[in-house]
C-alpha cells in the first residue's frame, strides 16, 4: 500500500484513473496500477501536483516541469506558494489554515483562473482546479493546471472584437436594431435612440412593432410567423422603404434594409435604418421643379407658337395691304413712293421667314416627329426637286454618292438637306456657278454625310458661331437669310443623336458634316 | 368678268366666311371681287355666330345655306376647331364642303382638321398676289371641278 502514490485515490473525475479502479477489482495488482498511473502523470498535457495539508508538494509531473520551469527535484517536498506570485504566495499558507478551521471552500471543488510563477519570475495565467482527498487520515489536495495564456489571448482578442463592434454600432449613423424570431428587441443602438426618441431601455425587451405606424404594426407579428413557416422573404435580404413611427406618434420615412443571422440556433434579424426625410424632402423638391421647369417649358413653347401665329398675322396683313397698295394705287405714287411699299413689303416677307423659322426651332424641341426606314438617296433626289427653281437659276451642279438606307424623321433629315444644300447653293462668290457633293459613310453606329460646296467659305474664328440662332456673317443685302437655318440643322441633328460639324477656309469651300446615329435593322 | 354663273349652279354662288380679322375679311373680299364668276360672300365674325347663321337662328333667319365654308381656325369665343366640329356632327350642315384657311401652318392643326372632316386646308399666303391665286384656286376647283351637294338637292326628283 505504500507503494501506491498518493495520487491514485483522488481525481476520480480522471478517466483513467477509475480504469485503475476497475483494474483494482478486477483484480489487476496494485503494483500494475501504481505503473499505469505513473504514465499517466508522466504524459499528461496539463500539469497536476499534489499538496499535503501543509502545503508541502508531494507530486509534481513533467508537464508542470514545463509550466514552471523547474524540475521535479526542486520543488517535491517545498511549499506550493514558491509556484505563486503575491499576494497569494504570502497569503497561501493562510488559506490552508482557513480551510482546515472553517472547511470554507475558496477554490476547492471549483476551480478559477489564477496566475503561477515561473522558476525566472515571470507570470502566466493558468486555469487550476483544486480536488480533495484523504488518504490514511492524511488531508491531501491535487491541483490540476493548464496554461490558459493562448487561451487568454484568445478571448482577449474576442472581446476586443466585440468591443470593436460594439464602438461600431454605438457610433454608427444608421440605426442598427437586432431582433429575435418573435420580434422582441434585442439591441437598440444610440442612432436609433436619436431616430425615434425612445431610450434604449425603453425599446430592448419590448416588440418591435412599437416603432412601427399601421398597418405595419398590426402584421408584423404575423410577417414573422409568414416567414417562420413558409420562409417566403418580403424584406429580409432585401430592403426597403418603410415607415417608422417616433416615440411622439410621428411618422418618417426610411429605408431599412434587413438580415437574417443565426445565433445559436434561433434566427435573429438586423435591421439597419436610414432617416431618409432629407432625401425624399430632395427627391419632391427636384419633382415640384422638374414639373415646373415643363410647365413652363410647355408655357413657353405655347407662348412662342401664339405669339409667331398673333404675329404671323400681322405680318401678313402689312404684306398683302402693300401689294394690294400697290396694285391699286401703285400707279398714283411716284418712283420713291413705290419704292418705300416695295421696301416695306420685302421686310414683311423676311419678318414672315423669320417667324416660320422661330416656329419650326421651337417645334424641333417640343414635337416629336415619327421615325422610319427611307431610302436616303429618294430623299435626296426630293429636296433637290424642291430646291430646282435655285438650282437652275444659279446654274448649281449638285452631285452625290449612293445614300443608305436609314432610320430617323424623314421629314427632319429632307429639312436638313435641304438647309445644307440651299446654304451651299446660297453662299457663292458672285458669278459664280454652285458645286455641290453629298457624300455618306456608314460606320458600326453611326451614319455619316457631308455635303461640300465651292462657295466662300468660313473664317474658322466664325466657325462655331455660325450654329447659333440669329447668327448671321453677312447682310441681307450680300445673301438673304434670317440666321436660323444652322440653328435648325444642330437641332435636328441633335435629335438623331448626333453631331454637326463644319471645315471651311475663306474662298475654300466649305464642308458641313453630320452624323446619324445608327438604328439597327429592323427595328 | 364678274357676274358669270357658276355652271354647276345655274346661279350666284353662296359663300360663307367665318374670319375675325378685318383685314383678311378685306382681303378675302377684294380677292372674292375680281373672281371669274358671281358669288356672294357672308361674313361671320366669329364661331358662334357662323353656327347661328348656319341653323337659321335668329336674327338669321332668312340666311342662305352657303354652297362652300371658308374657315379660319383662330377664332374669339368658339374657336374654327370647335365650329369644323358642330359642322360635321350635325346632319344637314354636314354634306357642306369646309375650307380652312388660316394663318396657321402647324402640323398639329393640319392633322387635327382632317381628323374633324375638313374637306381642305390652306395657309393664308403671304402676300395678296397668292391670296387671289389661292382664291382663284378655290373657285375653279369647287364651282367648276367637283359636283357639290347643294347643286344636287336641288334637282328635281326623276
Amino acid at each position: 500500500m505504500n507503494e501506491r502514490p498518493p495520487g491514485a485515490v483522488f481525481t476520480d473525475s480522471d478517466r483513467s484513473v477509475t480504469a485503475l479502479r476497475e483494474d483494482a477489482r478486477n483484480g489487476t495488482g496494485p503494483h500494475e496500477s501504481a505503473e499505469q498511473l505513473r504514465a499517466v502523470l508522466d504524459t499528461a498535457v496539463d500539469g497536476i501536483i499534489l499538496i499535503d495539508a501543509l502545503g508541502n508538494i508531494r507530486i509534481f509531473n513533467p508537464a508542470c516541469e514545463k509550466l514552471f520551469g523547474y524540475q521535479q527535484n526542486e520543488v517535491v517536498g517545498r511549499n506550493v506558494k514558491m509556484l505563486m506570485p503575491s499576494p497569494f504566495h504570502q497569503e497561501h499558507d493562510r488559506y490552508l489554515e482557513d480551510y482546515r478551521r472553517s472547511g470554507e471552500r475558496k477554490i476547492i471543488g471549483i476551480g478559477r483562473e489564477v496566475e503561477g510563477r515561473r522558476k525566472d519570475g515571470a507570470t502566466f495565467p493558468m486555469a487550476l482546479s483544486v480536488g480533495e482527498a484523504h488518504h490514511d487520515g492524511e488531508q491531501l489536495f491535487v491541483g490540476i493546471i493548464r496554461d490558459i495564456t493562448e487561451q487568454n489571448q484568445f478571448k482577449e482578442a474576442l472581446e476586443e472584437g466585440a468591443e470593436q463592434l460594439r464602438a461600431v454600432v454605438d457610433t454608427a449613423v444608421d440605426g442598427v436594431i437586432l431582433i429575435d424570431s418573435r420580434g422582441i428587441v434585442r439591441m437598440f443602438n444610440p442612432a436609433c435612440e436619436q431616430l425615434f426618441g425612445y431610450w434604449q431601455d425603453e425599446v430592448v425587451g419590448q416588440n418591435v412593432k412599437m416603432l412601427m405606424p399601421a398597418p405595419f404594426h398590426d402584421e408584423h407579428d404575423e410577417y414573422l410567423e409568414n416567414y417562420r413557416r413558409s420562409g417566403e422573404r418580403k424584406i429580409i435580404g432585401i430592403g426597403r422603404e418603410v415607415e417608422g413611427r417616433r416615440r411622439d406618434g410621428t411618422k418618417f420615412p426610411m429605408e431599412l434594409s434587413v438580415g437574417e443571422v443565426r445565433h445559436k440556433n434561433e434566427p435573429l434579424f438586423v435591421g439597419i435604418i436610414r432617416d431618409v426625410t432629407k432625401r425624399r424632402q430632395a427627391e419632391e423638391q427636384r419633382e415640384l421643379m422638374m414639373k415646373r421647369l415643363t410647365e413652363s417649358d410647355i408655357e413657353r413653347g405655347h407662348f412662342a407658337h401664339v405669339a409667331a401665329h398673333d404675329l404671323g398675322q400681322s405680318v401678313r396683313m402689312v404684306s398683302s395691304f402693300c401689294g394690294l397698295l400697290s396694285t391699286h394705287y401703285g400707279d398714283r405714287l411716284d418712283e420713291r413712293g413705290r419704292e418705300y411699299i416695295a421696301l416695306m413689303a420685302a421686310a414683311a416677307r423676311t419678318m414672315s421667314a423669320l417667324l416660320d423659322d422661330l416656329v419650326e426651332h421651337g417645334r424641333l424641341d417640343f414635337e416629336k416627329e415619327n421615325e422610319a426606314w427611307f431610302d436616303a438617296d429618294k430623299s435626296l433626289t426630293d429636296v433637290l426637286g424642291s430646291l430646282s427653281e435655285t438650282i437652275e437659276a444659279t446654274h448649281a451642279v449638285v452631285t452625290h454618292d449612293e445614300l443608305p438606307m436609314m432610320c430617323a424623321s424623314p421629314v427632319r433629315f429632307a429639312r436638313l438637306l435641304q438647309n445644307l444644300i440651299g446654304n451651299a447653293i446660297k453662299y457663292v462668290a458672285p458669278g459664280v456657278a454652285p458645286r455641290v457633293h453629298v457624300s455618306a459613310r456608314t460606320t458600326a453606329d453611326e451614319w455619316i454625310f457631308s455635303v461640300a460646296d465651292n462657295g466662300i467659305g468660313i473664317d474658322p474664328k466664325y466657325q462655331a458661331r455660325i450654329f447659333e440662332p440669329f447668327k448671321r456673317l453677312h447682310t441681307a443685302s450680300q445673301y438673304a437669310g434670317t440666321g436660323m437655318g444652322l440653328a435648325i440643322c444642330k437641332k435636328i441633328v441633335q435629335g438623331f443623336g448626333g453631331q454637326l460639324s463644319v471645315e471651311s477656309r475663306p474662298t475654300q469651300g466649305s464642308t458641313f458634316t453630320f452624323s446619324i446615329k445608327r438604328a439597327q435593322e429592323g427595328t | 368678268m364678274t357676274d358669270s354663273m357658276p355652271a354647276v349652279l345655274g346661279r350666284p354662288a353662296e359663300l360663307m366666311l367665318v374670319e375675325d380679322n378685318y383685314g383678311d375679311i378685306l382681303l378675302t373680299q377684294e380677292a372674292f371681287k375680281t373672281c371669274k364668276i358671281s358669288n356672294r360672300l357672308h361674313v361671320a365674325r366669329d364661331g358662334e355666330e357662323a353656327l347661328k347663321m348656319l341653323r337659321k337662328e335668329p336674327p338669321y333667319g332668312d340666311q342662305v345655306t352657303p354652297d362652300l365654308i371658308l374657315l379660319d381656325l383662330n377664332l374669339p369665343r368658339k374657336d374654327g376647331r370647335e365650329v369644323l366640329a358642330e359642322i360635321k356632327g350635325t346632319r344637314e350642315l354636314a354634306k357642306i364642303p369646309v375650307v380652312i384657311l388660316t394663318g396657321s401652318r402647324a402640323e398639329l392643326d393640319v392633322i387635327r382638321s382632317y381628323e374633324l372632316n375638313a374637306n381642305c386646308y390652306i395657309a393664308k399666303p403671304i402676300d395678296f398676289k397668292q391670296l387671289q391665286t389661292v382664291v382663284n384656286s378655290i373657285q375653279d376647283f369647287w364651282f367648276s371641278v367637283v359636283l357639290l351637294p347643294s347643286q344636287r338637292s336641288r334637282e328635281p326628283i326623276s
